[in-house]
């Protein structure tokens, strides 16, 4: 039997069981929740920090808050959005009242160099301008772009995922992809 | 035209249309080029963005964050002191900008000796050309018996060494190889009469035995060299070699020459140069001194290209089947009691530079800095405004409309006298156009001139400055209706 849920985003699957069990101190239940969405909340957390230094301590940061807060999490409903709402919650505390974090690191968001290889140096430069554009979108916009990129959600789970409205869910999806072309448009002809 | 809105380019990329919307944005998409080009690049960031932050990790990467995380988890849940959370990479703030992109490359230690000569030997390293096959040994089925034998025997060892019995079976360099002359081979000492001079190949023999004398016997081949690379060195005006370094080493020739003992000898007769007589001296034979101890070298390794001249990395450049460098050689041999056979000092006790005095200055006194006073910078301040402010005004009289302009009043601007740039220059010629306000011998007075509108009325009514009556500015008045403040 696969205790992973085939849609973790939408679907609770085991969850409700865990964070019960959880609830009552039991320390096996949380980590088999850990370990059944270790993987999408690895990747809401690179999206959210663009890092990987920094991914990794948001997401030990998420899950020892979530250790702590566990009266909070949701017993009917999914669990992964809620850790990834506290993972946004804990980046914006402490991206508060500092300096926002470079866009474009001095490596790729996986660690690995910025190195173009056979493709060419433009192959970077659009990398790091599409990423630059990302980095400037809203927070919202850019977790409504992860889930439909990453996650590969249709617009009806993003809708119940984040509340939003389908329509405005497609809306902001649509200017946000608008607004990654103009700003990479101005850099190419900055460039 | 009317183009497709965003909104369908992106439900179009997201295939979030279907019905009557699908088929609109499917016909416009199939014959407007600049939409196609648009929904293109949405879907060229959407590609990059995937490429740079959908990292998918590897599951020991996950699992070595999971254990942390554990760690974090029960010290959370049981109340104990919660350890600190430590990164497998740095953060974004303890990034050194100056660390290379490429981390270095890890230790192959499976390819064992095998990848030792072939590393010796230049395979995979840019700009040498090996000097052994750069293909795949042909298959033979006897050795395939002979490995397969090994194998049943659990002698896996000749899976990973390569044999130099095998590589010259099987090589074939591309390119030229050098190889000794056939006359020098068969030691006969001097050509043959029919064969015909090959000047390049005296060359090289003349490069390498020209100076060679009694206190370069009984050395190494490897020595030898040295000494020709460093004699080379002090004698610049030779052609045959130019080799930097420093002045000849004190090789220690042993007197009389000992005969030759059961080590490998290399014995090479003394050729002289074609057309010069035959030498009377006995053949040199070159005996290497290096401790007994030492192991036989491996035939291959006098194959190998001395890649650098440098000292100190043939000091260090170990040998390939003995893995031992000629410096721990001579240290060994110091520390057993035994002269080294090569006491080059190592290169970190060797001065770089000349001895020096060093010239001590006096002290400069350091000279004062003089500060403004309040007073100084105020007047200061105040000049510059003063200065400023003119500039500043005498630039917005000059774009205010003159004086003379209609409309203009005498306060708001002044115009510049002409300047007469060019002899041809008819623009700063041309007259002022006459002020009819200015008074000549030919102006009739202003009384004269009669009042445009007509008469006076005779009446004594009112008139107002065209001259008609005051009973327009009645009606004006009235349909103003009266005037505010009175």
């Amino acid at each position: 039997m696969d205790e992973t849920p085939e849609r973790p985003w939408t679907e609770p699957g085991q969850d409700p069981e865990w964070i019960i069990a959880a609830q009552r101190g039991d320390v096996a239940s949380l980590l088999a929740l850990v370990n059944a969405h270790r993987r999408p909340l690895w990747r809401a957390c690179i999206s959210i920090t663009r890092h990987l230094g920094e991914a990794e301590l948001l997401f030990q940061e998420t899950l020892a808050h979530a250790a702590r807060n566990l009266r909070a999490a949701p017993v009917a409903r999914p669990v992964l959005p809620w850790l990834v709402r506290l993972a946004r919650q804990i980046e914006n505390a402490k991206l508060r009242g500092r300096e926002p974090r470079p866009s474009v690191g001095l490596r790729r968001p996986s660690g690995e160099p910025w190195l173009a290889g056979a493709r060419g140096s433009h192959w970077v430069d659009d990398e790091q301008r599409t990423l630059h554009a990302f980095a400037q979108l809203h927070s919202d916009d850019q977790w409504l772009l992860t889930m439909r990129l990453f996650e590969r959600l249709p617009y009806a789970d993003i809708a119940r995922v984040t509340g939003i409205p389908v329509p405005r869910v497609m809306n902001r999806i649509a200017l946000a992809r608008e607004y990654i072309e103009r700003v990479h448009e101005l850099g190419e002809e900055a460039a | 035209m009317n183009h497709l809105t965003v909104q369908q380019l992106s439900a179009a990329l997201d295939g979030a249309l279907g019905g009557p919307s699908l088929e609109l944005v499917v016909h416009h998409l199939a014959h407007c080029h600049q939409c196609r080009d648009r929904q293109a690049g949405l879907a060229r960031h959407d590609d990059a963005l995937r490429r740079l932050l959908s990292q998918d990790p590897h599951d020991f990467f996950l699992d070595d964050l999971e254990r942390r995380v554990e760690a974090l988890v029960v010290a959370v849940m049981r109340g104990l002191p919660v350890p600190p959370m430590v990164t497998s990479s740095p953060l974004q703030s303890e990034e050194d900008p100056h660390a290379p992109a490429e981390p270095p490359l890890p230790a192959r230690p499976e390819l064992g000796r095998a990848g030792a000569i072939a590393h010796e030997a230049g395979f995979g390293r840019i700009g040498l050309k090996p000097t052994a096959a750069a293909q795949a040994p042909m298959g033979d089925p006897a050795e395939a018996k002979r490995l397969l034998e090994a194998l049943e025997r659990g002698e896996t060892g000749d899976f990973t060494e390569l044999t130099a019995q095998g590589l010259r079976e099987h090589t074939s360099v591309d390119g030229p190889q050098f190889d000794l002359p056939g006359w020098i081979k068969q030691g006969t000492g001097t050509p043959k009469p029919g064969a015909a001079p090959r000047p390049r190949e005296v060359q090289k023999l003349e490069l390498f035995f020209e100076n060679l004398n009694d206190r370069n016997a009984n050395l190494p081949h490897d020595a030898v060299e040295e000494v020709f690379r460093r004699e080379g060195a002090a004698k610049p005006e030779s052609p045959a070699r130019e080799v930097s370094g420093p002045p000849p080493l004190p090789f220690r020739s042993p007197s009389p020459p000992s005969p030759a003992p059961a080590t490998p000898t290399f014995s090479m007769p003394a050729v002289p140069a074609p057309g010069a007589p035959a030498a009377a001296e006995p053949p040199i034979r070159l005996t290497p001194v290096s401790p007994p101890s030492a192991p036989e070298p491996h035939p291959l390794s006098r194959q190998l290209p001395v890649v650098s001249t440098r000292p100190s990395e043939q000091l260090e450049r170990p040998d390939v089947v003995t893995r031992e460098t000629p410096w721990r050689r001579a240290q060994a041999s110091a520390k057993a009691g035994r002269e080294p056979s090569l006491p080059i000092p190592p290169p970190h006790t060797t001065p770089v530079t000349d001895a020096y005095e060093q010239v001590s200055e006096p002290p400069r006194r350091p000279v004062p800095r003089v500060r403004p006073t309040p007073r100084f910078a105020a007047a200061w301040l105040l000049a510059t405004a003063s200065v400023g402010g003119l500039l500043v005004l005498l630039l917005v009289l000059q774009f205010l409309p003159p004086a003379d302009s209609p409309g203009a009043t005498a306060w708001r601007g002044f115009r510049l006298p002409s300047i007469r740039f060019a002899p041809g220059d008819t623009t700063s010629l041309e007259s002022p156009p006459p002020d009819p306000a200015l008074h000549s011998a030919t102006t009739p007075f202003p009384v004269e001139s009669p009042v445009p509108g007509g008469e006076f009325p005779l009446d004594g009514s009112p008139v107002d400055s065209t001259g008609l009556p005051s009973d327009s500015l009645a009606t004006a008045a009235d349909t103003l209706g009266p005037i505010p403040g009175r």
